[in-house]
C-alpha cells in the first residue's frame, strides 16, 4: 500500500500535538478548583452588586498566569515567533487554547474599518463544567471565565503585543457559543537595542 | 472532536498557586483593615484556616467526581483509601502517580512526592530545616494542624502576601481531608505534610486511634 503523504503541519494540529505531549490532569479537578475560587470571590464581595470587581480580579489573575505559560508555549508548540498580530491571534486560538485547555476554537478577523480585531469562538469551556449562574447581577454582569482573557493578554504582552481581550458571548449567559474579541492595541517598544 | 476530560497540568498548577495567593492576600488585607484589632498570629491563623477550608471544599467536591466511577460500596479500608489517593487523586490533580509510599502496619502511611508540582518555583529548603503543617507541642492547647505559636513563626517568613511553602502544604492537606472524609467518614484520621531539604514532600495519613 502506498503511504499517503503526511499532511503539512497546521496550527490546529500543532496545538493538538503540544497538548498530547504535555502532562495532563483531570478537567473536572481544574473546573472544581476554578469554581471554588470564583465562589470565594463572590462571597468576598462587600457589595453584592459589585460584580465587575470579580471580572477585574479574574483578568489580573489570568495575566499573571499567561505571563508564566507563554514560555512553555514557545518551547513546546514549535511555532515560529509571530511577526503580525494576525499570526498571534491564530496562535492563541488554534494552538494556545488547544495546548492548555484542550479547547477547539476558531478565529476570524472582524471586518470593521480601522480595526485589527479577531473573534475567537469555542463551543466547549472546561472552566464552566458543573456551573450554573443564578438570575440577577451574576448572570448579567459576571464573565465567569474572564481569567482566559487575562491569560491571553498576559501571554501576548510577554511577546511584545499589547492587546485587549473581552468576552462578548458566553454559554453560561444563555448564548449559543463562547466568543472573545481580541483587539490589537500596539506593540511594546524594545527596551534595549543590539548595536551593530 | 472528542473531549477526553483532560487539561494541561501547567495551567491547573498555575491556577492552584493563584488560588493560594488570593486567599493569602485576602486575609492579609483584612488583617490590615482592622489595624490593632488582630494580632499577627491571628491573621496567620485565619490565613491557614482559609486555605484549609477552601481545600476542604475542593476535596469534598472532587470526591464526588472521582468516586463516581468507583465500583466499591460502603466504607473504605485505610490501605484502600491510601492507594486511591496515591494513584487516582494524584493522577487527577498532578498528572502522575505518587513517587513513593511507605507504611507501617496498614494504619500509618507516608506518601512521598519527590518534586511537588505546586511548590515548583518556591525557594529550596536549606540546612536541616523541615517545613511541616504540624508542630508537636507538649501544651494541652492545640488546634488541628495549626497552633498559635506556629502562626507566629510563619508570620516571620512572610513577605507581603506572597504564599510560602506552608500555605501550599496546608491547602493540599485540606484537599486530602475533604477527599478522604467521604471515603472514610467515621474512622479517625490525622493528615499532615512535611517538606524537607531534599525537596521531598511527604503527606502522612495517620489512621491510628489516638490513645488517651
Amino acid at each position: 500500500m502506498k503511504k499517503a503523504p503526511a499532511a503539512a503541519p497546521t496550527s490546529s494540529n500543532k496545538g493538538e500535538k503540544a497538548f498530547e505531549s504535555g502532562e495532563k490532569v483531570s478537567a473536572e479537578f481544574f473546573a472544581i478548583t476554578y469554581g471554588a475560587l470564583v465562589q470565594q470571590m463572590v462571597a468576598d464581595l462587600t457589595q453584592e452588586e459589585d460584580v465587575e470587581t470579580i471580572n477585574q480580579q479574574l483578568d489580573a489573575m489570568g495575566r499573571r498566569i499567561g505571563s508564566r505559560l507563554v514560555e512553555e508555549y514557545s518551547v513546546r508548540s514549535e511555532t515560529p515567533a509571530c511577526r503580525t498580530f494576525a499570526q498571534a491571534a491564530d496562535g492563541v486560538a488554534l494552538v494556545g487554547l488547544r495546548m492548555f485547555l484542550n479547547v477547539t476554537a476558531t478565529v476570524e478577523p472582524v471586518r470593521e474599518a480601522g480595526t485589527d480585531t479577531f473573534a475567537i469562538k469555542f463551543a466547549e469551556n472546561p472552566l464552566a463544567l458543573f456551573v450554573e449562574l443564578p438570575e440577577g447581577p451574576l448572570r448579567e454582569r459576571l464573565w465567569y471565565s474572564n481569567v482566559i482573557c487575562g491569560v491571553i493578554v498576559g501571554a501576548l504582552g510577554m511577546v511584545g503585543f499589547l492587546a485587549e481581550a473581552t468576552f462578548v458571548h458566553d454559554t453560561l449567559r444563555g448564548d449559543a457559543t463562547n466568543e472573545i474579541l481580541l483587539c490589537f492595541k500596539g506593540r511594546e517598544k524594545e527596551t534595549f537595542q543590539v548595536e551593530r | 472532536m472528542s473531549n477526553n476530560g483532560l487539561v494541561s497540568e501547567s495551567v491547573a498548577a498555575a491556577l492552584n498557586v493563584e488560588l493560594i495567593s488570593y486567599v493569602v492576600g485576602r486575609h492579609n488585607l483584612s488583617g490590615e483593615d482592622s489595624q490593632g484589632a488582630n494580632s499577627d498570629n491571628e491573621v496567620e491563623l485565619n490565613t491557614h484556616k482559609g486555605l484549609e477550608g477552601l481545600g476542604l471544599l475542593l476535596g469534598l467536591r472532587l470526591s464526588e467526581r472521582l468516586l463516581y466511577r468507583q465500583s466499591s460500596f460502603g466504607e473504605w479500608t485505610p490501605p484502600g483509601v491510601t492507594h486511591f489517593v496515591a494513584r487516582q487523586f494524584w493522577k487527577a490533580a498532578f498528572g502522575k502517580k505518587i513517587d513513593r509510599m511507605m507504611h507501617m502496619n496498614d494504619i500509618y502511611f507516608c506518601l512521598i512526592d519527590k518534586n511537588f508540582r505546586w511548590l515548583e518555583g518556591f525557594p529550596k529548603v536549606k540546612g536541616d530545616r523541615i517545613i511541616s503543617t504540624t508542630v508537636l507541642l507538649p501544651s494541652a492547647y492545640s488546634e488541628e494542624s495549626v497552633t498559635k505559636e506556629e502562626g507566629g513563626s510563619t508570620r516571620d517568613e512572610r513577605v507581603g502576601s506572597m504564599p510560602i511553602h506552608k500555605d501550599v502544604l496546608i491547602y493540599t492537606v485540606g484537599i486530602l481531608k475533604g477527599l478522604i472524609r467521604v471515603m472514610y467518614p467515621s474512622g479517625h484520621l490525622a493528615i499532615h505534610a512535611n517538606l524537607n531539604n531534599e525537596n521531598e514532600t511527604q503527606f502522612v495519613l495517620d489512621f491510628r486511634t489516638p490513645t488517651l
